[in-house]
């Protein structure tokens, strides 16, 4: 009987924060878990690459193309440089253009889905969201190819300023992916202003401004933390895929794509290494993303089915 | 219906001609100049100013435009610089490529999507759906130039069972046509079957919830009967709606599949003229890519709206 009233009394307790909820659930999902290992895994390698690569990245050696061995945990490349090492210093290079995109879309894309939704509908809806239409027609990788293509892969002089290739191709991922980030804040946003408090804090004198920025958006996290996790996993393969055109990071710099396009002439020649390893790393890190992004969605916003796009 | 299909042409034309826009303006006012960078720095100043005539590169911006656009239309997407031919007539021989790459992938993301989704949300939560889900998250999630090459690697130079690329067109030599084919079709395929399964999954449980399937149950039909009659017919409609999306992709997104097989479609194209800096030509095709891309995209709007008659238009 007791124990009853015991259970009675937790489910009536208030549910806890989202933030909390999304690590207590955390041990219920073994494959959610084993995803956050490996992302802190990658995230201590790009951090601090130094500590964990076994050899130089850049210093060529007589050992060329060696297999793996405990001594070369990956082998070595077609210059004799440590394969494990390069990958782990390219881990740095995949993991900030990953974060650095999503934090520059966000940047976009946030505060025009949020006018949009919460000012619309109206002129300022149309016109943002037509703009974000075109954008959205082309086909992904294709405007970023356009621009790089256009802009060339050394660092350009805008004034007094130099930019590097690697800030050009953050900034080019970030603006494709800005409209995507823009169409989920628009409508969020277009079901949270219709909420109770909004009404009220409009009929206690607050201006619109401060309700949506300080409050509407506050509840539009989880949509947002969601999708920014799936697109850090897609902003990964952009990058890996531009590099192994040719167009993304430029050698010496390693990054995992470009050492895939290296690893390309050797492909039917038999040194394996050169292939498996660095392609298994991106693969291991954009599916810990998308296991993460699928299992922040059950958790923090069971309203959206698990289906994507790629 | 007439009013619909008007409506989208007229939004397909305000969303092309700021395409239009964003690829002018990103061939032209971004900082660095496609003479300089095409010819070399040290070119003779006369060399330079032939050429940049030649392009039309010395009248007003807005004249530019104008007449690029103007041509664009027309169906003349200008010259490639290098090349020396008419970029429309590139596009023209390298499509029917790109095509049949394209359909190839569909079909196999399809011959791997239908099954497995449509299994597993019939065994939902048994050991069938947990294995097919978890290959369709492997699937979104692995770069695809990657498994080109290890397909390859595999494939090609292990087994040796299948050519490692080039291409041979299929109205040529059918049989050898395919064998070019399969590796990068499977390479292409491979992320949307994972998105079309993942579709599917979700329809069909959302179809198998419905009453009329609990009634068709009750009757005794047959589960088989129930799942792939009742069932499947009516979560194919979202499924079809993903599939022709994906189709969309497939199309615009070979560059990587034939820059890694080797096939010479409109992506190879795309990739050499931005080696060779052969701006008219990386123009073109960038625009010609979004073209096709948005028009795909409105095929399947309309044929989800014939398709489903719950749809009003």
């Amino acid at each position: 009987m007791s124990t009853v009233v015991v259970e009675r009394q937790s489910v009536t307790q208030p549910a806890p924060k989202a933030s909390r909820r999304w690590l207590r659930q955390l041990w219920r999902d073994p494959l959610a878990l084993i995803s956050l290992v490996v992302l802190a895994v990658v995230l201590a390698a790009a951090i601090a690459p130094t500590w964990i690569a076994t050899h130089s990245h850049v210093r060529p050696s007589m050992e060329r193309l060696v297999p793996p061995s405990t001594e070369r945990l990956m082998g070595t490349d077609q210059f004799g440089r440590d394969v494990f090492s390069r990958a782990v210093v390219a881990a740095q290079v995949s993991i900030a253009v990953g974060v650095i995109t999503v934090v520059l879309a966000l940047a976009i894309g946030v505060p025009l889905g949020a006018v949009a939704g919460f000012y619309g509908p109206g002129p300022i809806d149309t016109t943002i969201m037509r703009i974000m239409d075109v954008m959205l027609a082309f086909p992904p990788i294709i405007l970023a190819i356009a621009v790089i293509a256009a802009l060339g892969t050394e660092s350009i002089e805008i004034g007094p300023f130099e930019i590097p290739h690697i800030a050009k191709l953050m900034f080019v991922i970030g603006l494709l992916y800005a409209p995507q980030v823009a169409r989920v804040v628009r409508s969020a946003v277009l079901v949270e202003k219709n909420e109770q408090y909004v009404m009220a804090e409009r009929a206690l004198g607050a201006s619109r401004p401060r309700i949506l920025f300080r409050d509407v958006l506050r509840n539009c996290i989880s949509p947002i933390s969601v999708q920014a996790t799936v697109l850090v996993a897609n902003a990964i393969i952009a990058e890996a895929s531009l590099s192994f055109l040719g167009l993304g990071i430029q050698p010496p710099q390693p990054s995992w794509g470009g050492m895939l396009a290296d690893a390309k002439t050797y492909v039917q020649s038999g040194e394996w290494w050169l292939t498996v390893f660095p392609g298994m790393l991106i693969f291991v890190t954009v599916c810990a993303l998308n296991v993460l992004g699928d299992y922040l969605r059950d958790v923090l916003d069971p309203r959206e089915a698990t289906a994507g796009a790629p | 219906m007439l009013g619909f299909l008007l409506q989208r042409l007229i939004s397909l034309g305000i969303v092309l001609f700021g395409a239009s826009l964003v690829i002018f303006a990103i061939m032209r006012f971004l900082p660095g100049d496609p003479v300089l960078a095409m010819l070399g720095f040290d070119t003779d100043p006369v060399v330079v100013a032939e050429l940049r005539a030649e392009l039309g590169l010395d009248r007003p911006v807005l004249v530019q435009y104008a007449g690029w656009l103007a041509d664009a239309v027309r169906g003349d997407l200008g010259t490639s610089i290098f090349l020396r031919r008419e970029v429309v007539d590139l596009l023209a021989a390298r499509f029917p490529t790109t095509l049949a790459l394209a359909i190839a992938s569909l079909v196999v993301a399809l011959a791997v999507a239908v099954p497995a989704g449509v299994l597993s949300a019939r065994y939902k939560g048994k050991a069938l759906d947990h294995v097919s889900r978890l290959v369709g998250l492997a699937g979104v999630s692995m770069p695809n130039f990657w498994l080109g090459l290890l397909l390859i690697m595999f494939f090609g130079v292990q087994l040796r069972w299948l050519p490692v690329g080039g291409y041979v067109p299929i109205t040529q030599d059918p049989l050898a046509g395919l064998a070019h084919l399969i590796l990068p079709a499977i390479t292409l395929g491979t992320a949307y079957a994972a998105t079309i399964m993942r579709m599917l999954r979700g329809s069909m449980l959302d179809v198998l919830r419905r009453d009329y399937v609990a009634v068709a149950r009750a009757y005794g039909v047959p589960e088989r009967t129930v799942t792939w009659h009742d069932a499947f017919k009516n979560a194919m409609i979202p499924t079809l709606t993903v599939s022709g999306f994906a189709f969309g992709y497939m199309l615009a997104g070979t560059i990587i599949v034939e820059v890694i097989f080797n096939i010479p479609g409109v992506g190879r194209l795309l990739y050499e003229s931005i080696l060779t800096r052969d701006y008219p030509l990386v123009q073109g095709i960038v625009l010609f890519n979004v073209a096709l891309f948005v028009l795909v995209n409105l095929l399947v709007d309309v044929l989800y709206a014939t398709i489903d008659p719950r749809i009003k238009v």
